[in-house]
């Protein structure tokens, strides 16, 4: 899966870059091993790694560490191994093959890959290609509107793993000119977002105005008055909500 | 939830989030408009597309092509 985006909703895949991702891979294992030596291999492999990047590569080739949220065995036969995992950004599954080959003393290397998550993005959402070309064409060859809107989703879906604020309809228009939030301007806010945390704020219908820093806990962001999150990235268009006095 | 969920869980499905309120308040249906009732071409100029990426090419070479040649489709992929 490779998760596209449209417009002015490009700017909305830096978030993505950094959320964690799941993969089935297909492992091939040199020589043959049981199947309880891979359970146990897995286990191993599980939390933190240190993983250097393969020489084909498109970073720095130094040791980094990598955490494996989880690794499972989906199917094992013979020498091969198909499997899920799950892992921050920047892990490399050709590389996690070949270093569990290592640990087994045998070698392996990855025969299959396929991304199956990308932060809020699964499989339910895919897309192929063909499917593309022809809502494209039924929409403006024969005015039908259907199945492109099926396949576009809203920018909201790509930061849907952010913690959300909403703001106040009297805050929105200069949010979108670049200003940073203040507290006054919070109508709604979820729980658990810490100082330094990436927070989509949005309007109270829900739309994307702006993805920011967030400078206070949402606790902190309760009181009367002070800077919340600091812009990053606008998406929404200036003049779509009216210009209001300052609050 | 059950433990089997847990496990197959990205960390940011782990923090449990629960919504607080800072100050009720209306939003006037004069402005914008809630995401699911988007043009189509509003959708074009903020969409996210999840392409079934074929085998072959990577994400760094050309499979943003069949997509960029769309005519009035900008896109970047990530």
């Amino acid at each position: 899966m490779l998760p596209v985006a449209l417009g002015n909703a490009t700017k909305a895949l830096a978030y993505l870059l950094t959320a964690g991702k799941e993969y089935v891979a297909l492992m091939h294992i040199h020589k043959p091993v049981s199947e309880a030596d891979i359970r146990s291999l897995f286990s191993d492999f599980t939390g933190t790694i240190s993983q250097l990047p393969p020489v084909r590569s498109s970073v720095k080739r130094v040791l980094r560490k990598r955490t494996i949220y989880y690794l499972e065995v989906l199917e094992a036969y013979d020498q091969d191994v198909l499997f899920r995992v799950g892992c921050q950004a920047g892990t490399y599954i050709r590389k996690l093959c070949v270093d569990m080959g290592k640990k087994l003393g045998v070698g392996a290397h990855m025969a299959e890959l396929r991304r199956t998550r990308a932060g809020p993005f699964n499989e339910d959402s895919l897309v192929t290609l063909h499917d593309l070309k022809d809502a494209v064409h039924y929409w403006m060859h024969d005015g039908d509107e259907t199945a492109i809107k099926r396949i576009i989703m809203n920018v909201e879906t790509a930061v849907a793993h952010l913690p959300r604020i909403q703001v106040l309809d009297s805050a929105v228009d200069s949010l979108c000119h670049g200003a940073s939030l203040s507290m006054p301007g919070i109508s709604r806010l979820e729980s658990g977002i810490k100082k330094g945390d990436a927070v989509a704020v949005m309007s109270l219908k829900g739309e994307l105005v702006f993805v920011g820093n967030a400078q206070l806990s949402s606790e902190e962001m309760l009181a009367d008055h002070g800077l919340a999150v600091k812009t990053e990235r606008v998406f929404m268009q200036p003049g779509t909500y009216p210009k209001m006095p300052k609050l | 939830m059950n433990k089997e969920l847990n496990k197959q869980s990205l960390p940011f499905e782990r923090i449990e989030r629960k919504e607080l309120v800072r100050r009720e308040a209306e939003t006037s249906a004069k402005f914008g408009c809630r995401p699911q009732c988007r043009s189509i071409g509003e959708l074009i100029k903020l969409g996210v597309v999840n392409i079934d990426k074929p085998r072959g090419p990577t994400r760094m070479s050309h499979v943003g092509d069949p997509i960029r040649f769309q005519p009035m489709l900008r896109t970047y992929s990530g």
